[in-house]
């Protein structure tokens, strides 16, 4: 009995046909298995894309509605818009004119005793001169330019430059006439809020 | 457990088999695949065929080449309907999602700008009184072009509200102001579809210092937008016109110069801000505008406007001169007509009536009464 304990009596043949079988099968799970696989992904893709049309279609729908609205509420919009560029143009304007009326202050606030304004210039430019007449000496009108150089605590300077471009004593009455230069800070100048 | 071996019989089977160890896999064998002993049934029947038919294996096995076609029938029909699928719906599914992905976005983009519009024309519409309101509020600052006019009737009743007697005013006529972008190919100015107009007015009034500061102020805070471009003021000299000031201006004036501000503080005045007299000659812009054309403004540039909201409250703000009613027949008389028409007899008796209305105490009269003005040219 222990002879033929080791023999193996499985034929070759059938160890084969079994493995070719095994192959196939697995071949043939394998292949069904990739082909529902790719079903699945081109039937998930597809229902996909059709989700997005539909909301496309939704947003097609939504941009005709809008365009129909608009059109029947244009008129609005062209009186919106017209207004707007009124408005734009009186903002403009009001950002960039000058208020003299302002300068008019500073400069009464800031003459000397013995000083009084003959006459005054602005040019387009925003030039502006100071003619005046002081007595009895030149004191005053250092005065005047240091007076008009002066910046109020917490306000911005007013003028800037001052410079004096001629003076003229007249000994018959004792005047001195002279002509101030000076510019304007237009921080201070423009703007409706200042 | 059973041995394979324990019920074959001696000498039946492949005695010369390789001797295989229990549970390893012979050497002919797939060396990958384990060694799975066969069953008795299976065995004896696989041992009863080959005593039984010695030539089986090399017969032909029609069932097998069945199930091997079979086989490679599915395999080649899931070969085709993949690759099928993939070419005809997976990879025009791919990129018509991609195409659909990019026109989603974009017309999702377009429907929301067109959903802002919507939101801000029915804004509009909900406050369509509001609108027509602020249009006729901004209008008052820049008006249309057939409403200069007024402009200078404002002038005059500032002038009157502020106590500087105006001496001449005189329009200058309107000029356009140049806006736009040159074109780069041609260098030719594109205006902008919002022209701006303005024209000048000069005028020329006396007063005192702090009247022509009043006058210049509440120009700058009257609602018809008008800019001061230039001044030039000097002292009058004028014997005449001196006089009449010291009689008007200083009878008007506190003969203690101190005066208290609002807060009781004492602010001195100074002697040039009401004693002296000046002559003042400023240049004023004033500013008109006709409506923009919009018919063939794009939807965005009608819509996507800055938001002025502030400069409604800034021109609610200033002040409005109502136009005054026209006081004076235009074309009372008309010398042209009445030389025509009238008979020599009659003409003189006109001309004497015409006459009496051109003196001092006629016409002159008539426009210090209702303008405060010397002369008045257009």
């Amino acid at each position: 009995m222990p002879a033929i304990q080791d023999i193996n009596f499985i034929p070759d043949e059938i160890v084969k046909t079994r493995r070719v079988e095994r192959t196939r099968n697995s071949g043939n799970k394998f292949f069904i298995l990739i082909t529902v696989l790719i079903g699945l992904a081109a039937g998930g893709i597809h229902y996909y894309n059709n989700t997005l049309n539909s909301h496309l279609i939704d947003i097609e729908n939504g941009i005709t509605t809008n365009l129909n609205e608009i059109a029947n509420l244009q008129e609005f919009g062209k009186h919106g818009y017209k207004l707007g560029a009124r408005l734009q143009n009186v903002k403009k304007i009001l950002d960039t004119r000058p208020h003299y009326s302002r300068a008019y202050t500073e400069v009464l606030a800031r003459i000397p005793e013995n000083v009084t304004i003959v006459g005054w210039n602005v040019t387009e430019e925003g030039l502006f001169t100071i003619s005046g007449r002081a007595t009895p000496n030149y004191t005053p009108i250092a005065d005047f330019r240091d007076n008009l150089l002066k910046t109020d605590p917490g306000n911005p300077q007013f003028f800037r430059d001052v410079k004096l471009i001629s003076s003229t004593y007249d000994k018959s009455n004792g005047y001195i006439e002279f002509v101030l230069q000076l510019q304007f800070n237009s921080e201070t100048l423009y703007g409706e809020s200042n | 457990m059973e041995n394979p071996t324990d019920n074959a019989q001696p000498g039946m089977g492949h005695i010369d088999a390789p001797k295989v160890p229990q549970g390893q896999v012979p050497e002919s064998g797939a060396p990958s695949q384990p060694y799975t002993p066969p069953t008795s049934s299976s065995l004896r029947k696989g041992i009863y065929d080959s005593i039984k038919s010695p030539g089986a294996g090399s017969r032909f096995d029609l069932g097998g080449l069945v199930s091997k076609i079979v086989t490679y029938i599915i395999w080649i029909a899931c070969t085709v309907i993949s690759v099928g699928l993939v070419f005809l719906v997976i990879v025009p599914q791919y990129e018509r999602y991609n195409e659909l992905t990019v026109t989603i976005e974009e017309r999702q983009i377009e429907l929301d700008k067109l959903s802002a519009f919507v939101d801000y024309l029915r804004n509009l519409q909900s406050l369509q009184e509001q609108l027509f309101a602020n249009t006729g509020l901004a209008k008052q600052s820049i008006p249309d072009e057939d409403k200069t006019p007024f402009f200078l009737d404002q002038i005059i009743q500032i002038a009157d509200e502020s106590g500087v007697v105006i001496d001449t005013i005189s329009f200058g006529g309107a000029s356009s102001i140049e806006e736009g972008t040159y074109d780069p190919v041609t260098g030719e100015l594109v205006r902008r579809v919002d022209e701006l107009k303005k024209f000048n007015v000069k005028v020329i009034f006396s007063s005192s210092y702090n009247r022509s500061k009043g006058f210049i102020e509440a120009l700058e805070k009257a609602r018809r937008i008008a800019s001061v471009a230039t001044i030039n003021m000097r002292v009058v000299d004028d014997e005449d016109k001196l006089s009449d000031f010291v009689v008007r201006e200083i009878s008007e004036t506190p003969q203690n110069p101190d005066i208290d501000d609002a807060d009781g503080v004492t602010v001195t005045v100074h002697p040039v801000a009401e004693s002296v007299l000046y002559s003042t000659e400023i240049l004023i812009e004033g500013y008109f505008m006709s409506d923009p054309n919009v018919d063939n403004l794009s939807l965005e540039s009608l819509i996507n406007q800055p938001k002025l909201e502030n400069i409604l409250v800034v021109i609610e703000g200033l002040k409005y001169y109502e136009p005054l009613p026209a006081e004076l027949t235009v074309g009372r008389f008309n010398p042209f007509e009445l030389r025509e028409n009238q008979s020599q007899e009659t003409l003189p008796q006109v001309q004497d009536e015409f006459e009496d209305i051109s003196t001092d105490d006629g016409f002159d009269e008539i426009i210090d009464d209702d303008f405060g003005l010397d002369q008045f040219t257009f």
